[in-house]
């Protein structure tokens, strides 16, 4: 059988680091990247990158801290390492904080993250209105530079990548072997995936390089990230909003609730508002299929749905993603060999 | 009553404040004037990073620990102050990393978070086994003297750019009392064989994917004498060298190398990082701060001077807790000179 040639769908942080662990795990492959957005036009680059996993209802809570204990330890490497700053990828350390106890005090990850321990009493002071909450250090991926990275690894490793809008998985049979589907909210319309719906997120990008510290409300709405160049406030998760238009008074809701957990961002400069669709989902879909159509097969890997827990998890993801492909080429190989009889 | 303040470092700067803001209201007559050769950028305050931290132990100085900890707690209040951004104040956490065990220092209940590291969190540092997180603040000063002078001049202090060459320049000219916060040139004003200098030298770079500060300690070297890296508002500072008894303000290449090397060392992804300036200081370094008051006679003048001078690297961690000892100070002499108004209250 020749190299198999796969196309991977999508290039947002799914897609291009499943790509890559594809190149990576099968340097006899070529890989493709489809895509109609790249950065800094994806939903990815609308993130802050913050490491700090979303628990999806539907996938076992094992299965999900082995994808983020796979992301951190991977992403954890480069931080140290001379490329931290052009891949993006920074420490970052601050405090979620709570109004009320929440049910669970020691998240499935706290073993993970870095220091985690609950804040001191004077450390709340610093937040009148909340009464519990969580200390610990994580890791930011910033885009567009992290996903700038991953495509020069990409292009180093000898993949291609195409702008190109793919309205059916089918058009894809002639050229390549494998298709890996990364295709995020893509996905609702390209497999008819209803229970993939977008959740909208609008966050504020800011100036405000004072600000060393991470903050997240543990209801997920309200946070701010500093990023290398600017802060990431957050923001709101609307169910089933497939707007991609900022909202003003959506921006003064955002603006003012982060001032209240961080007084000194009234002199932030630069506010920039900025809308991503959430691919969200009750499970993450990573998983194999081979589709049928007269007579003609096409393998899938399905890699897609990470709604608000893309950054965190996309490592592990791809890696499972990039398994599964390994086994849709012996499946390959092996009717391959077996049509030679 | 005129009060001369020399020096308009952080120390002279904030002492002022707190003697207007604690006695304009007390003496009707109060003149507040500062003095200095050097003002904000160029004092040894400006080319510091600004980061609160005491010295690892106070040697049993528990007054200085004090006045640390009135300083931190003073600056924590003001962080959700209006006026953070423009004071140059924000809060910032980090590293401060041993190559052996250390005891845990003077100021581990004053920051917040104080921890020890996790093994996870010392593998981001090879070479260090021990190490302790915590979260501290930071007082940029080419933020806050400015701001201090804000103040300062809106309460009608005055300023006079010039280098005072001796007490009797002050206070023969009808000065009622002087505030000595002359830091590293305190000795030209009166010799102090037990104040020298401790020259560092800093890098400037742009690393703002660096957020939290490093602070490397080898305990038979001394206090900054081993590589540290402390971001900030604008740029991150790279740094590590004490030197005492160097008098040099100019900036050594050999000096810049070791300091270069060591920080990427410490972190590698500070190879990436664009210099953007360099610049030594020299640290008023005292076995301990000298803040007393001294009867001076000139002439047949008896002048009261108020001594606040010899914060060596530690300035910004202890100011406010000075100025306030300063303050105090100043009180017992106005209540020697009977110079005290009765507190204002209903007239009969």
């Amino acid at each position: 059988m020749a190299p198999p040639k796969v196309a991977v769908v999508g290039a947002g942080v799914i897609g291009l680091s499943t790509a890559l662990c594809i190149a990576e795990t099968c340097p006899s492959c070529s890989v493709t990247v489809l895509s109609d957005q790249f950065s800094p036009n994806t939903t990815s680059d609308v993130a802050a990158g913050m490491l700090i996993p979303h628990t999806y209802p539907d996938t076992p809570i094992h299965r999900q801290k082995q994808w983020f204990k796979e992301t951190f330890t991977y992403l954890f490497g480069i931080s140290n390492s001379a490329e931290a700053s052009e891949a993006g990828i920074h420490l970052v350390s601050g405090w979620q904080v709570f109004k009320s106890t929440p049910k669970e005090e020691l998240p499935y990850w706290s073993d993970i993250v870095l220091g985690f321990r609950p804040m001191s009493k004077a450390e709340l002071q610093k937040f009148p209105q909340h009464r519990f909450g969580q200390a610990f250090t994580t890791l930011k991926c910033d885009c567009p530079p992290y996903l700038l990275w991953l495509e020069e690894r990409l292009k180093a490793a000898g993949t291609q990548m195409y702008t190109r809008k793919v309205a059916d998985l089918w058009e894809l049979h002639s050229e390549y072997d494998i298709v890996v589907n990364c295709t995020g909210m893509g996905a609702h319309q390209l497999m008819g995936d209803k229970q993939l719906l977008p959740v909208r997120g609008q966050v504020l990008k800011v100036h405000a390089p004072w600000v060393k510290q991470f903050v997240r409300d543990g209801d997920g709405l309200t946070y701010i990230y500093p990023g290398i160049h600017r802060v990431t406030l957050g923001g709101t998760r609307e169910k089933g909003s497939w707007s991609l238009s900022p909202d003003a008074g959506t921006t003064r809701d955002i603006f003012d609730r982060c001032c209240s957990l961080e007084p000194s961002l009234q002199r932030a400069q630069g506010i920039e508002a900025k809308v991503g669709l959430r691919p969200s989902r009750q499970c993450v879909r990573v998983q194999r299929e081979v589709l049928s159509k007269g007579g003609l097969k096409l393998p899938v890997v399905h890699n897609y749905g990470h709604g608000a827990g893309g950054f965190s998890v996309h490592r592990g993801t791809a890696n499972e993603a990039a398994h599964l492909v390994g086994e849709c080429i012996s499946a390959l190989q092996g009717s391959s060999s077996r049509a030679k009889l | 009553m005129r009060v001369a303040i020399i020096g308009a470092g952080v120390v002279g700067l904030s002492s002022a404040l707190c003697i207007h803001e604690q006695f304009h209201g007390l003496v009707p007559s109060l003149e507040l004037e500062v003095y200095a050769d050097r003002f904000s950028p160029h004092t040894t305050s400006d080319g510091a990073a600004g980061l609160w931290q005491p010295y690892l132990s106070d040697h049993g100085n528990l007054q200085e620990t004090l006045w640390n900890k009135e300083t931190f707690d003073y600056l924590l209040g003001h962080l959700h102050s209006p006026a953070a951004k423009e004071m140059g104040l924000f809060l910032i956490s980090g590293y401060n990393l041993f190559t052996e065990q250390a005891p845990d220092p003077s100021w581990k209940n004053i920051v917040l978070g104080f921890r020890n590291l996790t093994p996870k969190e010392l593998e981001l540092f090879p070479g260090y086994s021990y190490g302790w997180f915590n979260t501290a603040l930071m007082l940029e000063c080419r933020s806050y003297l400015p701001w201090l002078t804000n103040r300062l001049t809106q309460r009608g202090v005055k300023f006079f750019h010039k280098k005072v060459e001796s007490f009797q320049e002050v206070s023969g000219d009808g000065v009622d009392v002087v505030l000595n916060c002359s830091g590293m040139r305190a000795g030209d004003l009166q010799p102090d064989p037990q104040l020298q200098p401790g020259r560092g030298q800093i890098i400037k770079v742009q690393a703002p994917w660096v957020k939290h500060f490093v602070i490397t300690h080898d305990l038979k070297s001394g206090i900054y004498n081993s590589p540290y890296i402390i971001p900030g508002s604008e740029f991150t500072v790279l740094g590590g060298v004490c030197q005492h008894g160097n008098w040099s303000e100019e900036n050594s290449a050999k000096d810049h190398k070791s300091i270069w090397d060591s920080c990427c060392r410490l972190l590698p992804t500070l190879q990436k990082a664009k210099i953007v300036g360099e610049w030594s200081g020299l640290r008023p370094a005292r076995p301990s701060v000298r803040l007393e008051r001294e009867s001076i006679r000139l002439g047949n003048v008896q002048a009261e001077v108020i001594h606040n001078y010899g914060h060596g690297g530690f300035g910004i961690t202890i100011h406010w807790g000075c100025a306030m000892a300063a303050a105090r100070l100043f009180g017992s002499i106005l209540k020697e000179k009977k110079q005290l108004a009765t507190p204002p209250g209903p007239r009969l």
